[in-house]
C-alpha cells in the first residue's frame, strides 16, 4: 500500500517539475496593478480544515467574496473545505503533487514545507502586496520567518497558552468549589479528591488528545519547544537547550501523574481509548481534563460538546515561534499567480468584512447583528448550530479580531486575545525556527521513543523513576545529543545574524 | 523468426487480450520503479525531483543506525515467519476438513463464514479486539471478573502481544489461503482415491500420501509469494490492532510503524522511499532464494 502511495506520488512530483519549469520566468516585474488586475479571472484555491466540506453557505460565501476582492483583482475565490479526517493526508498530497493552490493552511508541518520548498518565500511580495498584514502583527511576525524569509502569514488566534483544568461547571456548582479559589496543582488535586469522592462512578480526568496519556500539558509554558524532545528553558535568560525528558520538570510530572492515577483520578485505558474528551464530555461520564487555555476556550468546548465547562488556569504562558507560526496560511510553490494569492491573504488578514464571512457566513441567513454597540452577533431565528451554513475556527479564519463576537463569548473578546498574547513571556529564542534536516536520522529514532515512553508516563501507568530513566537512557542511545548539539549551533548562528 | 510471424497472425486476439493486463503491469508496477531515485535524493520542490540534490544513502541511514533498527527488523521477520507458518497449517487443515464434507450447503457456508474476516477492514478488526481486550469493558476481563480473577490491562502488557497478533492474523487471513487449498484438493483427480480406498488405505493415509503430495505446488508457491513479502507488515495489524499503545512497542513495532511514527513529524519523502527501496529489494532477493532453494530441492515446482 505505501509502496504503491510512494510510486504515485513519484509520478504526480514528475508532473509538477514540468509546471515548475513553465511558471519560474514569469512574472517578475514590481508593477502591483497591471499583475493584479491582468484582465484574467485566476481561480484562486484556498484550502483549508473544517467540519464539512460543503457547508450550505458556502457559495453565497464565494460569491461576497469575488465581489469584496474585484476591486483588487481579477479572481475568484474557490475556497476548499477539507474535512478534519483527511486533512493532512489531502494537503500533502496536493503539495507534493504541485497542484495550483493559491493559499494552504498549514498547521505543525510550516517548518517541513518550508525546509523541502513545497511553499513559496513570499517574502518580496508581502512587502509589495501585503504590507499593511506584515505591519499589523508586529512582533508576532517574526515567528513565521524562516533564516529571515517569510513563507506564510499567521492568522489570527492565541498565540500562548496557559494550562490547567477544564471542567464542567455543574459539578463544580454541585460541590460549592468556587473556581476562583482554585490557584495551584496541589488546588486541583483537592478539586479531584472531592469529585472522586462525590461521583466515584465517573472518570475525574480524561485524555486531552486521543492517545496522548492525561498530564501532557502540565508543563506547558515551561519550554519553548524546538522539535520532539528538545526545547529552550523559559525561566533563563540565555539560550539553554535541553533535553526536556531529562529535566526535574519532567520528572515531577512523571511522579505526579504516578501518584494521582494511584488515586484513580484517571480514566482507565487513557493511552488507548479512542474517544475524544468532546464526546467523553458530552457521555457525562467525565469531569474534566487537563488541558491548555486562551480566552473563549469555554466557548469553543461548549460549541463542541454541548457541556458547560470552567476553565482553571494555574500554568504560566510562553511566547514561542512554534506557538505562533502554528497556523498560516502558506502559498504553495505551485501556485500560477504568488501575487494574487498574497493579495488575497493580504485582505483576509486586513478586511472586517471578509473576516466576518469566514468567521461566521453571510450576514441575514447564517448571523444577525444582535448589538451594534458591542459587535456582537448571533444565530439568527430559527437556526442553531445543526442547522446553521457556515461554521468556522478563530485560528482557521484569517483575521478573527477584525470580526464581531459571538453572543456566547463576553464583549470585547478580541481585545482579551490581545492582552493574553501581549502578556506571555517571551522565549529566549524567540523568532529561531529550528532546521531539522542535518539530524533527521536521530529525529526519527527520538519520535519512537517518545511515542513508546511519553503517554504511558503521562497517564501514570509506569513507576516514574524507572520508566523516565529508561526513556532517557533510549533518548541518549537515539542521539538526542547530537540534536542538541545541532541546536545549539544553529541558535548561536542566528543570535550572532540579528 | 518465420515461426515467430506466424504464430502472431495465428494467435492475434490472444495477443490482444493480453495487452490490457501488459499496458496495467508496465504503467502500475514498471513505470514507476523510476521512482527509487527518490530514496537517493534530497528533494526539494522547487528544484523538482530530478535536479534535486544526490543525497547518497543518508535517507537509508534512520533503518540502519538507530537503537530500534535490529529490534523492528527481528520484529518483522519473525511475525512473517510465524504467520506463514500458522497460516499455512491451518490453512490446510481447514481446506481438508472442507473438502471432506458432503453437504454442499454446508461447505458453501463454512466457506464462507472462514473467509468473511478477510473481507473485514483492519480498522474494524481493531475494534472487534478492542471489544474483547479493553480494561473495563471488555469480554475478557468480564469474564475474568466474575470468575473472581483480577483484571488484565491488555493494552499495556507486552508479553501478550505476540499471540494476540498472531492469533488475530491467523484469524483474518487464513480463510484465504484455505479457499485457495480448497479449490487445489478438489482439482485433484477422484480416481487416485478411489483406486486407494480399493486398496484398503485408510483415511488419514489418503490425506497423508494422496492430498498432501498433490497440493504441494500450491502450498510452494503461496510459501513463496509471501516470503517475497516477508520484509513488508501488514500497517493496519501492527498499529491499528494494538490502538497505537506506546507501552507494546517492543513487541509491536515493525519496520512499516517505526517509519510511519518517525516520519510524520519530518514528513520526509526521501525517508520514507527510501524505506520502501530497502523493503523491495531485502523482499526481491529473498524471493530469489526460496526459489533457488526449491529449485534444488524440488525443480518441478519452482516458480521459474
Amino acid at each position: 500500500m505505501k509502496k504503491r502511495w510512494v510510486k504515485t506520488a513519484s509520478w504526480l512530483l514528475a508532473a509538477s517539475t514540468v509546471f515548475g519549469c513553465c511558471m519560474t520566468g514569469m512574472a517578475e516585474e514590481a508593477a502591483a496593478d497591471p499583475i493584479l488586475k491582468d484582465g484574467e479571472m485566476t481561480s484562486l484555491r484556498v484550502v483549508f480544515p473544517g467540519g464539512t466540506s460543503s457547508p450550505a453557505s458556502l457559495e453565497a460565501v464565494e460569491e461576497r467574496l469575488n465581489e469584496i476582492i474585484a476591486p483588487y483583482m481579477d479572481a475568484t475565490v474557490d475556497l476548499e473545505i477539507l474535512e478534519w479526517g483527511v486533512f493532512s493526508d489531502q494537503q500533502n498530497l496536493m503539495l507534493s503533487s504541485g497542484e495550483d493552490v493559491a493559499l494552504m493552511f498549514t498547521f505543525t508541518s510550516s517548518r517541513n514545507y518550508a525546509a523541502s520548498n513545497q511553499v513559496r518565500d513570499i517574502t518580496e511580495l508581502c512587502e509589495t502586496y501585503a504590507g499593511d498584514a506584515v505591519e499589523a502583527f508586529g512582533r508576532y511576525m517574526d515567528a513565521c520567518r524562516i533564516d529571515g524569509k517569510l513563507y506564510g502569514l499567521p492568522t489570527f488566534h492565541e498565540y500562548t497558552k496557559d494550562s490547567g483544568l477544564i471542567c464542567r461547571t455543574d459539578i463544580l456548582e454541585e460541590l460549592g468549589i468556587d473556581p476562583e479559589t482554585v490557584t495551584s496543582w496541589e488546588d486541583i488535586e483537592a478539586v479531584l479528591a472531592k469529585v472522586k469522592e462525590a461521583h466515584p462512578e465517573m472518570n475525574v480526568l480524561s485524555p486531552v488528545e486521543v492517545g496522548s496519556g492525561i498530564l501532557d500539558y502540565y508543563n506547558e509554558g515551561k519550554f519553548d519547544v524546538l522539535t520532539d524532545g528538545i526545547g529552550v528553558r523559559m525561566d533563563a535568560d540565555t539560550a539553554e537547550v535541553v533535553n526536556m525528558y531529562d529535566t526535574p520538570e519532567f520528572m515531577e510530572l512523571a511522579k505526579l501523574a504516578y501518584d494521582w492515577n494511584q488515586k484513580g483520578y484517571f480514566m482507565a485505558d487513557a493511552t488507548t481509548v479512542t474517544d475524544t474528551r468532546q464526546d467523553l464530555l458530552a457521555a457525562g461520564s467525565t469531569f474534566g481534563y487537563i488541558g491548555q487555555i486562551h480566552p473563549g476556550t469555554a466557548t469553543q468546548e461548549l460549541k463542541n460538546s454541548g457541556v458547560p465547562v470552567t476553565t482553571i488556569t494555574v500554568g504560566s504562558r510562553a511566547l514561542t515561534t512554534g506557538n505562533v507560526n502554528f497556523a498560516q496560511y502558506m502559498v504553495p510553490t505551485a501556485c500560477q499567480t504568488p501575487e494574487k494569492a498574497v493579495k488575497l491573504l493580504d485582505l483576509m488578514l486586513t478586511d472586517s468584512e471578509i473576516a466576518n464571512l469566514l468567521m461566521y457566513g453571510v450576514e441575514g441567513t447564517d448571523y444577525v447583528v444582535k448589538d451594534e454597540a458591542n459587535a456582537i452577533v448571533g444565530y439568527p431565528e430559527g437556526v442553531d448550530s445543526s442547522s446553521v451554513g457556515w461554521n468556522n475556527e478563530t485560528w482557521l479564519a484569517g483575521n478573527g479580531a477584525l470580526a464581531y463576537v459571538w453572543e456566547s463569548d463576553e464583549p470585547g473578546l478580541w481585545d482579551r486575545y490581545q492582552e493574553f498574547n501581549d502578556s506571555a513571556k517571551l522565549s529566549p529564542v524567540y523568532g529561531f525556527t529550528f532546521n531539522t534536516e542535518n539530524v533527521k536520522t536521530e529525529i526519527t529514532a527520538i519520535s519512537n521513543v517518545i511515542k513508546k515512553y511519553k503517554a504511558v508516563i503521562c497517564a501514570g501507568y509506569s513507576e516514574p523513576e524507572e520508566a523516565v530513566a529508561q526513556m532517557v537512557d533510549e533518548l541518549n542511545d537515539s542521539g538526542i545529543e547530537n540534536v542538541i548539539a545541532e541546536a545549539k549551533a544553529q541558535i548561536e548562528s542566528w543570535q550572532a545574524a540579528k | 523468426m518465420k515461426t515467430k510471424q506466424t504464430q502472431i497472425r495465428n494467435y492475434w486476439p490472444i495477443y490482444v487480450m493480453l495487452l490490457p493486463g501488459f499496458l496495467y503491469l508496465l504503467i502500475n508496477n514498471y513505470i514507476p520503479m523510476a521512482g527509487i531515485i527518490i530514496a537517493f535524493k534530497n528533494v526539494d520542490f522547487a528544484k523538482g525531483i530530478l535536479r534535486s540534490d544526490w543525497a547518497g544513502f543518508a535517507n537509508f541511514e534512520y533503518l540502519f543506525k538507530t537503537p530500534d533498527a535490529f529490534r523492528i527488523t527481528r520484529n518483522t521477520l519473525l511475525y512473517n515467519f510465524t504467520f506463514i507458518a500458522v497460516n499455512l497449517v491451518i490453512g490446510v487443515l481447514l481446506a481438508i476438513l472442507l473438502s471432506e464434507i458432503r453437504n454442499r450447503m454446508a461447505v458453501k457456508v463454512y466457506q464462507t463464514v472462514i473467509l468473511l474476516p478477510y473481507m473485514i477492514s483492519i480498522v474494524i478488526v481493531s475494534y472487534l479486539s478492542y471489544a474483547f481486550l479493553a480494561s473495563d469493558t471488555g469480554l475478557i476481563n468480564g469474564i475474568r471478573t466474575s470468575l473472581g480473577q483480577s483484571k488484565i490491562s491488555w493494552y499495556t502488557t507486552e508479553a501478550y502481544w505476540p499471540v494476540i497478533l498472531v492469533v488475530v492474523n491467523c484469524w483474518k487471513n487464513v480463510g484465504y489461503g484455505a479457499i485457495v487449498y480448497l479449490a487445489s484438493i478438489l482439482g485433484i483427480d477422484r480416481t487416485l482415491y478411489e483406486a486407494a480406498a480399493v486398496d484398503g488405505i485408510s483415511k488419514l493415509q489418503s490425506i497423508r500420501y494422496i492430498t498432501l503430495p498433490m497440493i504441494r505446488p500450491t502450498v510452494i508457491t503461496m510459501v513463496l509469494l509471501n516470503v517475497g513479502r516477508i520484509f513488508y507488515s501488514d500497517f493496519g495489524l501492527f498499529y491499528q490492532v494494538p490502538m497505537n499503545s506506546g507501552a507494546l512497542l517492543n513487541v509491536t513495532n515493525t519496520i512499516d510503524t517505526y517509519v510511519y511514527r518517525g516520519l510524520i513529524t519530518l514528513g520526509d519523502i526521501g525517508m520514507s522511499s527510501a524505506a520502501g527501496v530497502y523493503q523491495s529489494i531485502v523482499g526481491f532477493v529473498l524471493i530469489l532464494l526460496a526459489n533457488w532453494l526449491t529449485r534444488r530441492y524440488s525443480a518441478e515446482n519452482a516458480l521459474f
